[in-house]
């Protein structure tokens, strides 16, 4: 009998194995996000990718460029006690290098940059229709060069292209601006032929590529004081039309995120824009109703501050990628 | 005779070659005439029969264990002219029989054994897979047994634990009916993951997670407190590598094995206890009582002043609170099947309104003898686990009471109006009334969870043992918060959140050993194991605000997040490990394992773990005897070397470039995660050299273990910023050094001793000094401390790295003309510095058992001393622009300048507070009674306090909790974190 139940035992372990070996993955895909290799190497990934950045530039970039410009030119003063709010409106030696507002900014243009540096090299490498080559590189040119500017007129030294390996060179404030000119330049050129559907259908009609290249291009010769190119540029955006960036629930005005959601307001604008005597708008501009609700309130550090309106008023309201108005006042 | 056996021929595979060349061992057996050997086992002082004593032939796995009666029985056919006897019980140290057999065939041995203080006899299963006394080991090895779990007042395992095992520090991070705990074996040992131990409970690899499935400000169960204590026979603490190296991958921060109680030949014996407890705050803080408040906080030079009326919104959160504890369990069963059962209800009030624990738990663990050589067991285990929470702290949610109460002016009457609204009592930022939170908040979670576990073990021969284990840990956790509609809180529109996760943890461990005679002097003993184990992990959740009134899910409003996240991990490798015993004086171990696991890159899946220890038991040489052998009876020498590992601190995918998925209008959008991918990933390193000895003097009536270690953990896997210019945030790499060095002291004294009195002493202290001895960069600041907590070269892990006072040469802190203090500034123009240490310098306790006839008296004092702890609470309470601290009051009353909490707001230094603490951590009175007649065998009466009292310069509630609950790195942070309670409990066990 010792026989029987000894084969039993390894039986049982053996049994025990059979069942549990089918099992033994050693390798797991991720279902819940794909990887570059999967994004970079197919038509899908690539458009994905396109309406990413976009929201990328949308949400946390244009977070940090409202916010960090507003609190620290004093247009606008904090309401909570979060200590890089107070690092920024505090300002100069406070204001550490780790902050995350200076950070958040700096971070999310590169983040910008480095995948439509991606989507540029990918475009040729992956089968597509020659329309949706040119305007899918056109497309990513014009953000990165919305970014490297971003980045431009907050930073006095920028970077224009990044580098895995750690090796990016800093540049300054006007290369970093002819780098974007090329980059729009190079778009207007690939915006020239067919219009891609595949492209046309991720823009939903908000955005207007050859005005948003001839806007931006526009303002940024404007800074490198190619004043003749930047009317040229500015005349040729259409004032019919607007781009704007558009939100839902889940991708969030991030103005309004920050300033009205939950009645929770990180900051507040102050009292006529923060503007001293003299330079202040006349009260009857239209843009003080537009842009501000009258309110007594003052801030933590004294400052007499204002209800939010604006382009940020619910969590889906577009915000323009230009204001029409910045092109009138270029061209004159 | 001898006996021939037949196999079937090979059907091919290396494992099918194994077995049969196992199989062929097992063939040379010899069959001999039976030997029956019975007798007794009592206790030598008190007289009474030990219960579960184990007789066992020494070098063979032939055994048996006593009954009620301390009656054993044993037969055996070994081919031996003579052998020896081992006798051991848990807590009484073991004693040898030489037996020689003779044309006798029944022998009467009884057993009188004396309690051994140091416990050098115990047997240790734990990372040995055959039994081992810790005689043998070169490491030290903690346990802790169902006596010492009993009338602690803790509800789970790891609470019960404090203060009982040296070099474990065990904090509970959160005074909730079901706070977290956290629990260091000798120090951190990763920056990133968890430095919490691998649990396993009865072989199976038990989860303990800290999900924070609904943010409740910070704090979160772990899922160790599904485990009930009153389930446990025994604990087996590995605190260092060396003993942890079989565990390979998973067992750097030490191995906690868990065994519960099993069944008892004999009739059914129940065991039933029920317990009342009562929970409260232990002290309240002073707060801000002056009847007149600032017309204008915020500005320094007005200091015009109305009169207001002030209330104590600590009355409005905190309550006393009850609960109730039942056991019941039956265990016995028949010479071939034993079995245990339990059932248990556990109901925990919080000392913050509105929450509570409850547990309810079955248990069942039967154990089969299906021949002479084979027996299997089974164990299963169910529970549900319910809580009401209430969100305090605010890491990263800001709606909660305690947190309501920083932020709140004292001067507004808290309670509601007559219509049932409540007023707003944080009168500048958007935070709860915290008499509304309490009142109105619903929070709470669920878990049913099943363990079970199946485990074969084989004794084909004396020399052979061989064990599989199947273990299954599976478990639902569903976890719920609802603000409604029309509140004070930030989410005034009201919110709704449901998180639920699924987690499976699967392991498969089949463990071969094989112990001979080399030579009559020379005891081999070799096991070889394998193991395969996998992970799965489901998340989802979906939170929506603007919430329809009276609707109380997550669906009921608009959603602004939603998340599905799965992993799965798998794990798998094999082990040998050899010992040799020379004399039964001298053991040397080696052990190699290697190990593979799935998140690492294809290069570094595979590792290899080594360990290495000897132990030398001096006192058994006749030089020793005869010179020391009168005072020292027992000394012993031991060092060891060992290697294991962490992978806690990266995902099941971090290794990739992932790009995160997202909608928006009606496009589908993918975005690249921050993380850089790393295909070169492998585990965290931990290599751990211990040196030892133990000792026993006076007849083992005082003892010392004294270790001190060296942890080096190499490779530490770093979130590591890279430069922004590479589009990315952070990529893991194996680049961070660590260390962790201490000693470890654990006495125990048998002060006094005769029939009716017996007083023991128990100490254990502790010192460990961590220090991060490589990052790459300056520094780390770590998530979810508000810049505070940071990670820098040559410092321990998360001190406090912020603002600090401008001081004179003296020391003294500077004031400006307005008599307010200034925030200093470094050499280098930097304004922040290393301004705390949230790591203990030392910690320890002292425990007294008394029993005087009937009655036993235990008092157990845990001290954690040379800590801070930031009090964040502070730095609100005191700020003029909250205005609800005591000290915002001193500025009303004008004892010092208006403005001074503000401006130290901006200091940090200011909130740096001393947290050492003195506490009363257990103090238990019990009364046994046992009737002369009927069925009631056993009546215990007991009375339990739980931190009774604390001796601290804290000025807080309590500085031992952390508000980023079981957070490996962010510590000795107090941001509304809810105070331990001090517990009393009364209770009955009765047996039968």
């Amino acid at each position: 009998m010792k026989i029987h139940t000894k084969i039993s035992f390894w039986g049982l372990v053996v049994a025990v194995w059979m069942t549990v070996l089918p099992a033994c993955q050693t390798d797991f895909t991720n279902p819940n996000a794909p990887t570059d290799a999967q994004v970079l190497s197919s038509r899908d990934g690539l458009l994905n990718l396109a309406v990413g950045v976009r929201v990328l530039y949308a949400t946390s970039g244009v977070r940090f460029m409202v916010e960090n410009n507003a609190v620290t030119a004093r247009e606008a003063a904090i309401t909570t006690t979060f200590i890089n709010m107070i690092e920024l409106e505090d300002g100069g030696d406070a204001l550490t290098d780790f902050n995350t507002n200076v950070e958040g900014l700096w971070a999310s243009m590169l983040r910008v940059m480095g995948a439509c540096e991606d989507i540029v090299a990918a475009v040729d490498e992956v089968e597509l229709l020659a329309s949706t080559r040119n305007n899918l590189r056109a497309y990513a040119n014009i953000f990165r060069a919305m970014a490297i500017g971003a980045l431009a007129q907050n930073y006095a030294e920028v970077v224009i292209q990044t580098n895995r390996q750690n090796e990016a060179s800093f540049v300054s404030r006007g290369e970093a601006y002819a780098e974007a000119i090329r980059l729009l330049e190079a778009a207007l050129a690939d915006l020239q032929g067919d219009p891609s559907p595949e492209v046309a259908a991720i823009l939903q009609g908000n955005l207007n590529l050859q005005d948003i290249a001839n806007a931006y291009l526009a303002r940024f010769r404007l800074f490198n004081g190619n004043y003749e190119g930047a009317i040229q540029a500015a005349a040729q955006v259409s004032p019919q039309r607007t781009s704007v960036f558009t939100y839902d629930q889940l991708n969030q005005n991030p103005i309004w995120a920050r300033v009205i959601q939950n009645n929770v307001p990180n900051f507040r604008p102050i009292d006529h824009f923060g503007l001293p005597e003299g330079l202040r708008p006349e009260a009857n501009d239209g843009r003080r109703a537009f842009y501000l609700a009258p309110s007594e309130d003052i801030n933590i550090n004294g400052f007499p501050i204002e209800g939010l309106r604006g382009f940020f008023e619910n969590d889906n309201s577009p915000i323009p990628v230009y204001l029409p108005g910045e092109m009138a006042l270029i061209t004159g | 005779m001898r006996k021939v056996y037949l196999y079937a021929p090979p059907k091919g595979g290396l494992l099918f070659s194994f077995l049969l060349l196992v199989c062929c061992f097992m063939g040379t057996l010899q069959a001999q005439n039976a030997v029956t050997i019975s007798g007794k086992v009592s206790d030598a002082r008190t007289g009474e029969e030990l219960i579960g004593a184990t007789i066992s032939i020494q070098g063979t796995s032939i055994g048996a264990v006593t009954d009620l009666d301390g009656r054993y029985a044993l037969s055996t056919t070994l081919g031996q002219e003579s052998f020896t006897l081992v006798v051991r019980a848990i807590g009484y140290s073991s004693q040898n029989q030489v037996v020689t057999l003779g044309n006798q065939s029944a022998f009467t041995f009884d057993f009188e054994l004396t309690t051994d203080v140091m416990n050098l006899d115990e047997v240790i299963i734990t990372g040995a897979s055959a039994a081992t006394s810790r005689r043998q080991l070169g490491n030290a090895v903690s346990t802790v047994s169902s006596r010492d779990l009993a009338e602690t007042g803790g509800i789970a395992v790891d609470q019960a634990l404090q203060g009982k095992i040296a070099g474990a520090l065990v904090q509970q991070n959160s005074g909730d009916p079901a706070g977290g705990i956290s629990v260091r074996l000798r120090g951190t040992s990763t920056i990133t993951g968890s430095s919490d131990p691998l649990y396993i409970i009865d072989g199976v690899l038990v989860n303990n997670n800290s999900n924070e499935l609904v943010d409740i400000g910070g704090a979160a169960q772990n899922r160790l407190v599904d485990i009930n204590p009153a389930d446990i026979e025994r604990i087996e603490v590995l605190k260092g590598a060396a003993a942890a190296a079989i565990y390979g991958s998973r067992a750097s921060n030490g191995v906690v094995q868990i065994y519960t109680k099993r069944g008892k030949v004999g009739k059914p014996r129940f065991s039933f206890s029920t317990a009342v407890r009562v929970n409260e705050l232990r002290k309240q803080i002073p707060f801000n009582e002056v009847p007149f408040d600032w017309v204008n906080p915020g500005d320094r030079n007005n200091l015009e002043t109305f009169p207001v009326e002030r209330f104590n919104l600590q009355d409005e959160i905190f309550r006393r609170a009850g609960g109730t504890e039942n056991n019941l369990s039956v265990s016995g069963g028949s010479d071939k099947t034993t079995y245990f059962a339990s059932v248990s209800y556990l109901n925990n009030g919080g000392i913050v309104k509105n929450t509570n624990f409850e547990r309810i738990g079955a248990r069942l663990n039967v154990d089969q003898t299906v021949s002479d050589w084979l027996k299997f067991s089974f164990g299963l285990n169910y529970t549900r686990s319910e809580s009401q929470d209430m969100p305090n702290g605010g890491i990263n949610a800001v709606d909660g009471a305690i947190t309501g109460f920083l932020f709140s002016n004292n001067r507004v009457n808290p309670r509601p109006n007559a219509s049932g609204v409540f007023p707003v009592t944080s009168l500048l930022v958007p935070r709860t009334n915290p008499a509304e939170a309490v009142a109105r908040f619903d929070y709470g979670q669920r878990t049913n969870r099943v363990i079970t576990n199946f485990t074969l073990n084989a004794n084909p021969s004396e020399k052979w043992n061989i064990t599989y284990i199947l273990g299954l840990d599976y478990y639902n956790q569903s976890a719920f918060g609802f603000i409604p509609v029309g509140n004070t809180s930030s989410n005034a529109l009201g919110w709704a959140t449901r998180g639920d996760a699924n987690v499976t943890q699967f392991n498969n461990d089949l463990n071969i050993s094989y112990e001979t005679m080399l030579t009559p002097a020379i005891r081999s003993t070799t096991i070889a194991g394998g193991t395969w184990q996998q992970d799965n992990f489901e998340r989802i959740g979906i939170t929506s605000d603007r919430l329809a009134p009276t609707v109380r899910t997550a669906v009921g409003g608009t959603i602004i997040s939603a998340i599905d996240v799965r992993s799965d991990v798998s794990y798998y490798g094999a082990f040998v490990q050899q010992t040799f015993g020379i004399k039964e004086k001298l053991f040397v171990t080696g052990a190699l394992r290697y190990d593979g696991a799935s998140v690492f890159g294809p290069e570094e899946k595979i590792q290899s773990y080594g360990k290495g220890s000897v132990s030398y038991n001096l006192s058994e040489e006749n030089f020793f005897k005869e010179t020391f052998g009168s005072r020292i009876s027992n000394f012993k020498l031991r060092a060891s070397y060992g290697q294991a590992g962490n992978l806690t601190a990266i995902g099941a995918f971090d290794r990739f470039l992932n790009y995160n998925p997202l909608a928006i209008g009606g496009l589908s959008a993918v975005v690249p995660s921050t993380l850089l991918g790393n295909d070169a990933l492998a585990p965290e390193i931990m290599n751990e050299f211990e040196y030892g000895i133990d000792a026993s003097f006076f007849g083992d009536r005082l003892g010392f273990e004294f270790t001190v270690f060296n942890q080096q953990i190499t490779d530490l896997l770093l979130q590591r910023e890279v430069a922004t210019s590479t589009g990315f945030a952070t990529r893991f790499e194996n680049v961070g050094k660590m260390e962790n060095r201490g000693i470890e002291l654990l006495v125990r004294a048998n002060v006094m001793r005769n029939r009716d009195f017996n007083w023991d002493v128990t100490t254990t202290f502790t010192t460990n000094r961590n220090e991060v001895t490589q990052v790459v960069g300056d520094r780390i600041i770590l998530p979810g401390s508000f810049g505070t907590s940071a990670v820098i070269e040559g410092q321990p892990i998360g001190v406090f790295f912020q603002g600090f006072y401008d001081r004179d040469d003296a020391g003294n802190i500077r004031l400006d003309a307005n008599g307010l203090p200034r925030r200093g500034v470094n050499p280098d123009g930097t304004n922040v510095r290393v301004i705390g240490d949230p790591n203990p310098d030392w910690f320890g306790s002292v425990i007294n058992d008394f029993s005087y006839k009937n009655f036993t008296f235990r008092v157990q004092f845990d001290a954690v001393w040379g800590f801070d702890v930031f009090n964040w609470n502070r730095r609100l309470l005191d700020n003029a622009i909250f205005g609800g601290g005591e000290n915002a009051g001193r500025e009303l009353l004008g004892e010092i300048p208006k403005g001074t909490g503000g401006v130290q707001a901006g200091i940090f230094e200011e909130f740096v507070e001393d947290g050492s603490f003195v506490k009363l951590r257990e103090l238990a009175i019990g009364y046994n009674y046992r009737p002369k007649s009927g069925a009631i065998q056993n009546v215990r009466f007991n009375l339990v306090g739980r931190n009774l009292i604390s001796f601290d310069s804290y000025s807080g509630w309590d500085p031992e909790v952390n508000t980023p609950g079981q957070s490996n790195g962010v510590r000795g942070f107090d941001f509304g974190a809810v105070p331990i309670p001090r517990t009393i409990q009364l209770g009955v066990n009765l047996s039968f």
